[in-house]
């Protein structure tokens, strides 16, 4: 940590290193802040920008940013804060992270901070014609009723540009041409999963650009959390991506476990796992349904659910719930596993195994399958990592991303399991990595229930102190785990209450719809529907 | 060419063939006019965009090699037909007579009384529509996941005519709004909503659509989506289990058994230029 101070001294005098936290904190200055940046992914390997996290502090307005360093896996937090509170404002970085694009239209889009030389700055989640930026804490509900009129301008953009005497103005911008033949796709469509809404602008059958608008399903989770209790607010994490639900409330979970400094029982941690890789398998197996349908093949969408179920009937008879289980919470889980647990796993891991080579034989060398999906929507190895796809979708890339073995948490460690990594980075990888990860599943479930097998069939499930009243200590707290679509993270910014100040949910389709556009360029329309359906995003992750 | 079947000359058949035909279908189209209800909206005639309004003229060119797909296709497409031949088995009263709204609806409209050849009419109509309802496929969260659960081979909801789950809103006979409305989706969905054909029904599937659910406390989430358009049956749950989607179907079925086509509508359709009083609704619930 030492080591890393000393760089970035050297880097940017002005920047000032904080290594007494978990991650080492750097605060800079917004004027060197681009400076810095660019040296740190260039000098220091810090290609990935995680997340970017608006926050309100008392006296300003200013992000934080979350880089991730490829070859170490460390992680690097930085704050920036913007200099003026009435027109807050700082410097772009999506030149060097493209993933940047859309964290900052969302910073902008909640906070009003303007980020200078951004392309185009416009509203992410919320009505263009939104008065107020509601994640201020002077925000007035009542400035925005239900409105029923449709929304208006939605080709028009704008962008800030600062000159060589640093003042900074105004510039308008168009997103499509007039005369461009511009097709709309959702909100209300069967194959974008949700209420995605693509605008794709088309010269005969190929597509030119595809504008990604966002926000139909927009919930304002995170601004709810800041008015709930730890406790509270687990409920919201598993309605954000619903086919993750186990794993991002074991995210939270942790997240708040470790601020608390909260020792949970193995035998709960084991039951956490098991529950995170049948969502997992539940997940692919929903996402080979969708996929497959969105390609004509009706039957193959049939099979997928009918294993899936085998997984619904285990999280009812232990959880009490088909969906939103509501089974992990602080300390631990909620009740004991049920007597014939890891006897329908069991059952289940077969089944699903012997499934598995059926689809391979119903789907994967189908003529139609093939042609559709080979070469299709190609994302290069860079282009993942410059936009933070993780996830089955990042590692078809061929990029390691799999926080299971980069990070590990839980009991990941102990376990033998093979990461999963194509080369190619078309449609038909994206798929094949979630096939394939379906074996990884089962065999990770094969091996827990054997040690669950080995811990008795009842133990301690919970741990035997959980504060009633919980107070994370001040300061900011970070957890990260795989998810079923990628690396989730949640970012609690505490001030030592029971409420938090902040808190943010780092969301791994956020980032999948970013390169949206660029998988589909230059490929037909038709396409669209293959190549999303493989990149396979909840569109509730991605609005929050 | 001189043959006969049955006697009858095959030019004579033909002819016959053809009236028939043609009487079929305009009788159908006249029969549907007379008593078919329908509503006339500004929104209803525009083209269906996926709920948003059209950019710029709809009327764009193609290049001409496209017309030959437009017109294979055209040619494939079915028409819709009513399904009169399916039969199920329907909720029988003694078991589900815990819905004090429908047993009223039923009361006053034995009170008034119905003449008995329009009365017969009205129950061949409901009997065909109650067992071919086709929803729209509209989910927006959670909800959704469970309604494909429904779709998939184990619950299985063709058994009951719901099956054919309709893209376009043209084609459906009622919205199953799964999952949380927020304030930028609201105006999407109240267009599918006026773009459907009549009869039209809406069901409310989940607690975010029949009051907000969690998310009640947010800044851009629709307490219930009765505030936008009206809801025929509320489906509590988070989300509900498939078992309760198909109670809420044929709620839903109970409720299109009971209408009146001839003889004054009894569902009165509120129309352009209403606004949904939300307190009054409150209190209705």
């Amino acid at each position: 940590m030492a080591d890393i101070q000393d760089k970035i001294t050297k880097l940017c005098p002005q920047a000032q290193v904080d290594t007494t936290g978990e991650f080492p904190l750097v605060t800079v200055p917004d004027a060197q802040w681009h400076d810095l940046a660019r040296a740190l992914k260039t000098q220091l390997h810090y290609d990935v920008l995680s997340a970017v996290v608006g926050m309100e502090w008392p006296d300003a307005f200013g992000c934080m940013y979350y880089l991730t360093n490829t070859s170490t896996h460390e992680l690097l937090h930085v704050k920036v804060t913007a200099p003026d509170r009435e027109n807050p404002r700082l410097h772009t970085v999506c030149d060097l992270w493209p993933v940047a694009n859309f964290q900052e239209r969302e910073v902008y889009d909640f906070y009003g901070i303007v980020f200078i030389g951004h392309p185009d700055m416009r509203r992410m989640f919320l009505r263009n014609d939104w008065v107020g930026y509601p994640l201020r804490k002077d925000y007035d509900p009542a400035s925005n009723p239900l409105r029923l009129e449709d929304e208006t301008n939605e080709d028009y953009t704008c962008r800030w540009v600062e000159d060589e005497n640093g003042n900074v103005k105004k510039v308008d911008g168009k997103v499509f041409e007039d005369d461009e033949y511009v097709v709309n796709v959702g909100p209300q469509h069967p194959s974008t999963h949700g209420v995605m809404r693509y605008r794709a602008s088309l010269d005969g059958e190929t597509v030119k650009k595809i504008d990604v608008v966002s926000g139909y399903i927009h919930r304002g989770i995170e601004k709810m959390c800041e008015s709930l209790t730890y406790p509270q607010m687990l409920l919201y994490t598993e309605r954000m991506d619903y086919m993750a639900a186990h794993i991002n409330r074991h995210c939270m979970c942790m997240c708040v476990e470790k601020a608390l400094g909260l020792e949970v029982p193995r035998r709960a941690e084991l039951i956490r796992l098991m529950m995170d890789e049948l969502m997992r398998l539940s997940s692919h197996l929903l996402s080979y349904g969708c996929l497959t349908m969105d390609q004509g093949a009706t039957t193959a969408f049939f099979y997928g659910f009918r294993e899936r179920e085998l997984i619904y009937d285990i999280f009812d008879r232990t959880c009490g719930a088909r969906m939103s289980m509501s089974y992990s919470t602080i300390g631990g889980v909620v009740a004991d596993v049920h007597e014939d647990f890891i006897k329908d796993v069991r059952n289940a891991c077969d089944v699903i195994e012997k499934a598995l080579k059926e689809y391979h034989k119903l789907f994967t060398g189908n003529v139609i399958a093939v042609n559709r999906m080979t070469g299709v929507g190609i994302l290069s190895k860079e282009d993942a990592i410059a936009y933070d796809i993780t996830g089955p979708s990042g590692r078809a890339s061929g990029w390691h991303c799999d926080v299971r073995k980069t990070n590990p948490y839980s009991l990941y460690n102990e376990f033998d399991f093979d990461e999963i990594t194509y080369e190619n980075g078309d449609s038909m990888d994206r798929y094949m990595v979630r096939m394939k990860e379906m074996e990884q599943c089962i065999k990770i479930l094969r091996q827990a229930c054997d040690k669950l097998e080995a811990e008795g069939i009842q133990g301690e499930y919970i741990a035997p102190k959980v504060p009633k009243v919980m107070k994370l200590p001040a300061g900011h707290w970070y957890q990260q785990v795989e998810a079923s679509r990628g690396a989730f993270g949640v970012f609690i910014e505490s001030d030592g209450n029971t409420k938090p100040v902040r808190v943010h949910f780092q969301s791994p389709c956020f980032n999948l719809i970013g390169v949206v556009d660029l998988t589909c360029r230059d490929n037909l329309i038709a396409d669209l529907i293959t190549i999303t359906a493989s990149l396979d995003f909840v569109i509730p992750d991605i609005d929050r | 060419m001189d043959f006969s079947i049955f006697g009858v000359q095959s030019t004579t058949m033909a002819i016959t063939a053809a009236l028939t035909g043609v009487l079929l279908v305009v009788g159908a189209l006249v029969i549907a006019w007379l008593i078919g209800p329908r509503s006339y909206t500004k929104k209803k005639g525009e083209p269906f965009e996926c709920g948003i309004p059209t950019r710029g003229d709809s009327m764009a060119q193609f290049h001409v090699g496209y017309y030959l797909f437009a017109f294979r296709s055209g040619l494939c497409l079915e028409e819709r037909s009513v399904e009169m031949e399916v039969k199920i088995k329907s909720m029988k009263h003694e078991d589900f007579k815990d819905n004090e709204y429908i047993d009223n609806l039923v009361e006053q409209l034995r009170a008034g009384g119905t003449n008995i050849i329009v009365g017969k009419l009205d129950q061949l109509m409901n009997w065909g529509v109650s067992n071919s309802l086709w929803p729209l496929c509209f989910g927006t969260s959670c909800c959704a996941i469970e309604f494909m659960c429904l779709g998939a081979a184990r619950y299985d909801m063709a058994r009951y005519g719901f099956e054919v789950a309709r893209n376009s809103p043209r084609q459906a006979d009622y919205i199953m709004c799964q999952g949380t409305i927020n304030y930028r989706m609201a105006p999407a969905l109240k267009r599918l909503y006026e773009q459907m054909a009549e009869p039209k029904y809406v069901i409310a599937c989940g607690s975010c659509t029949v009051s907000g659910g969690p998310f009640k406390n947010s800044y851009c989430v629709v307490k219930g989506v009765d505030e936008i358009i009206p809801v025929d049956v509320y489906l509590p749950g988070c989300p509900p289990r498939p078992e309760a989607f198909f109670y809420a179907l044929m709620q839903l079925q109970r409720k299109i058994k009971v209408q009146k086509y001839f003889g004054g509508v009894n569902r009165k359709e509120k129309l352009e230029g209403i606004k949904y009083d939300s307190e009054a609704m409150k209190e209705t619930k």
